[in-house]
């Protein structure tokens, strides 16, 4: 049995708020957007890029686990892919997290998927992207000594997410996006605790990215 | 609380069925974006099309026939939270499940705490939740949504029973099935339900198909029922021709065993239906679903009548050649396959080439080499850990190979072998990885006409490679006689 590392309920205070603040600018975003819309789908065609950085809250579950706390972090994303057609993009994203507020643990979290981008508006930037791939879980747990003990698995990603094209230029978007990113690892050995059973965290981001088209 | 269900059941009904105006009310709607299936053509193109004396022939042809509903996301979405609202109540006040107790506090709890895995038995899990989803998903299509569009319905759908419609938390794994497993039964049910209905038959024949119909999808049959298509007489709006259809009906003896022989097993036995929509060598199609099998097996002494159930969906085909020789195709995979000896279920997608050759006038060999992205697969193991679960569940890679020889125009596979190989890798269950492979060599012949006989030899291999227990080996050699029947 896992020994439940408690939180500060302050921890899950921030990731609120900042989680809320990104939302916040990702609404305003989208208010601006209606207003310089009539953007057409035209530009939506041939090879395209998107990145772009998150605040991001990640919570760690596994079947033996008996506390539940979300993590604050950041997280960076970085897609590219072909135009199957005006509505649809294909292609592949990396991402990354890292926990900024670990005192006892720090979780990094690396993945790599297959993603579609489906615009179900030819003249509107609206999408919503689906991705599955693979996961890697990293957790760092601090010693008593001062030291500190790495754990690593991968596994399964599976992410769906929006966002919305705001053009700036021929083929540059601002895109503010909200995702989440579902991690299952397996079984985690945790050194020196134990072993944590059907280890799967989901990692909700939200930010804002440029897309080139 | 009683009132209160009662009170929400009323305004998600009346919502439900306001705003699904009967064919009467239809026919003064203007051609905006009516439902069309066959035979219909976008009412874009009647609308672009250029007003002229030598173009009014091709707009007015291009007209969609039959009663051309409009595309309604609004009705789907409100049917698929009236479907959740109905299950739930069946649980709760037929079945009293304590799952069903839900409110504020357990829907705050469930999108604090969010995912994870559940420890469901294998056919709620693998069989039950994709038949939900295919209730969400036949409630997108049967409100004019296609079907990449009734896929975030589904997933939707089985998000807000996930989160909300139980008190216990959401499973990564139910909404994983429930998604792509609705998908795939629900493409097919729709389907099939087309091939049953005819809005040209009248009488007791026509009374039977609608029946027939709504039980195959059920959210069309409701929908059906409230526009009033089910006394519409005229062209059906839906595709009705896929080409080539047939149902082989197996049915026989089927002896499984244990290790290296058949003596330690028993025998049982069984009925299997196989579903043949459209012929992907015969005719170029376009959309999902053109071409699929169903397949449905029910085997006589089992822990479970219903053994088997698998779907095989083309998303996307592209001729390889300038002949169709060759085709490329990416189609959806359900597989759901529980027995006494084996629980084994996929959900994924598989990349591969099918092929024919011919070898006479009449003869041909038909191969299929393929890929396999399994999303999410589950597979009976003996250190799950996760309560009384019998299954591990993970994501994995196979391959496939199959070669058949055919005669042109004939439904018997006079031989047929193959080989399928899927490893999945545990996320949830014991640590480690699993190796199911399967090798059969089948052989049908006519008889009498589109009756025959058949026999088929296979043996399933399981090869587990635990981390932290021994690894095991499961063997299962089958043998099944039977006769066969076609119809078309």
């Amino acid at each position: 049995m896992v020994a439940p590392v408690k939180r500060p309920i302050q921890a899950l205070a921030r990731t609120r708020s900042s989680l809320a603040a990104a939302g916040g600018v990702i609404l305003l975003a989208a208010v601006f957007v209606n207003s310089v819309e009539a953007q057409g789908s035209d530009h939506r065609r041939g090879f395209w890029a998107q990145g772009g950085v998150m605040a991001a809250a990640n919570r760690s579950d596994c079947s033996n686990c008996n506390d539940f706390a979300w993590d604050d972090g950041g997280a960076v994303f970085l897609r590219a892919g072909g135009t199957i057609s005006p509505h649809v993009l294909m292609g592949a994203e990396v991402y990354g997290f890292r926990q900024t507020d670990g005192e006892v643990t720090e979780t990094d979290i690396q993945g790599i998927m297959a993603i579609a981008e489906w615009y179900p508006w030819l003249h509107l930037g609206g999408f919503v992207k689906v991705g599955i791939g693979v996961a890697n879980l990293d957790l760092f747990v601090s010693t008593q000594e001062g030291g500190s003990t790495q754990s690593s698995k991968t596994g399964m990603a599976i992410s769906l997410g929006f966002g919305w094209d705001i053009r700036v230029t021929n083929g540059i978007s601002i895109t503010p996006v909200v995702n989440t990113y579902i991690n299952a690892v397996g079984d985690l050995d945790i050194e020196p605790v134990g072993t944590a059973d059907n280890v799967l965290t989901t990692l909700l981001t939200a930010g804002v990215g440029v897309t080139f088209h | 609380m009683t009132r209160i269900s009662a009170l929400v059941a009323a305004l998600l009904l009346v919502g439900a069925i306001v705003g699904v105006p009967p064919v009467a009310a239809q026919a003064a709607q203007p051609a905006g974006s009516l439902q069309c299936d066959s035979t219909c053509i976008s009412s874009q193109f009647v609308v672009s099309a250029p007003v002229a004396a030598d173009s009014l022939s091709v707009s007015q042809s291009a007209t969609c026939q039959g009663p051309c509903h409009p595309k309604r996301v609004d009705l789907a979405v409100l049917q698929v939270i009236f479907v959740n609202y109905l299950v739930g109540s069946f649980n709760r006040f037929l079945r009293n499940e304590p799952f069903t107790y839900v409110g504020p506090e357990t829907w705050a709890t469930n999108i604090r705490e969010g995912f994870n895995w559940d420890d469901n038995n294998f056919s709620t899990n693998q069989l039950a939740h994709p038949f939900h989803g295919s209730i969400y998903f036949g409630a997108g299509r049967s409100n004019g949504l296609d079907f990449w569009e009734s896929i975030p319905l589904t997933a939707g759908g089985s998000l807000m029973w996930e989160y909300l419609g139980e008190s216990h938390r959401p499973a990564f794994n139910d909404w994983i099935a429930t998604t792509m497993g609705g998908m795939a039964l629900g493409e097919s049910f729709y389907r099939l339900s087309s091939l049953v209905l005819n809005n040209e038959s009248t009488g007791t024949t026509r009374a039977l198909k609608e029946i027939a119909g709504g039980l195959l999808s059920p959210m069309r049959g409701f929908n059906r029922l409230m526009r009033g298509d089910v006394s519409y007489i005229g062209p059906s709006d839906f595709e009705r021709d896929p080409g080539f259809f047939a149902i082989r009906v197996d049915a026989g003896a089927r002896a499984i065993g244990e290790g290296e022989s058949l003596e330690n097993g028993q025998t049982h036995g069984f009925v299997s239906f196989d579903f043949q929509y459209g012929d992907m060598f015969a005719k170029d199609y376009r959309k999902p679903f053109d071409t699929f099998r169903l397949s449905v097996q029910l085997n006589g002494r089992n822990k479970q009548a219903l053994g088997r159930v698998q779907v095989e969906g083309v998303l996307y085909s592209s001729e390889l050649t300038r002949t169709t020789k060759h085709l490329f195709r990416v189609w959806h995979n359900y597989d759901y396959i529980n027995n006494d000896a084996l629980e084994f279920g996929r959900n994924g997608v598989t990349l591969g080439v099918n092929s024919r050759f011919p070898v006479s006038d009449k003869l041909e060999v038909r191969t299929t080499l393929g890929g396999n992205i399994i999303v999410l697969g589950g597979i009976n193991s003996e250190f799950v850990g996760v309560q009384d679960r019998s299954y591990d569940f993970g994501p994995g890679v196979g391959v496939q190979l199959q070669a058949r020889l055919v005669k042109s125009g004939s439904l018997f596979r006079y031989l047929a072998i193959g080989y399928s190989a899927d490893w999945i890798h545990t996320v949830s269950g014991a640590d480690g990885e699993h190796l199911a492979q399967l090798a059969f060599l089948t052989s049908s012949i006519p008889v009498w006409g589109t009756l025959g006989i058949g026999a088929d030899a296979s043996v399933s291999l399981r090869n587990s490679y635990f981390n932290k227990f021994p690894d095991t080996d499961q063997r299962n050699p089958q043998l099944r006689l039977y006769l066969t029947w076609w119809l078309r």
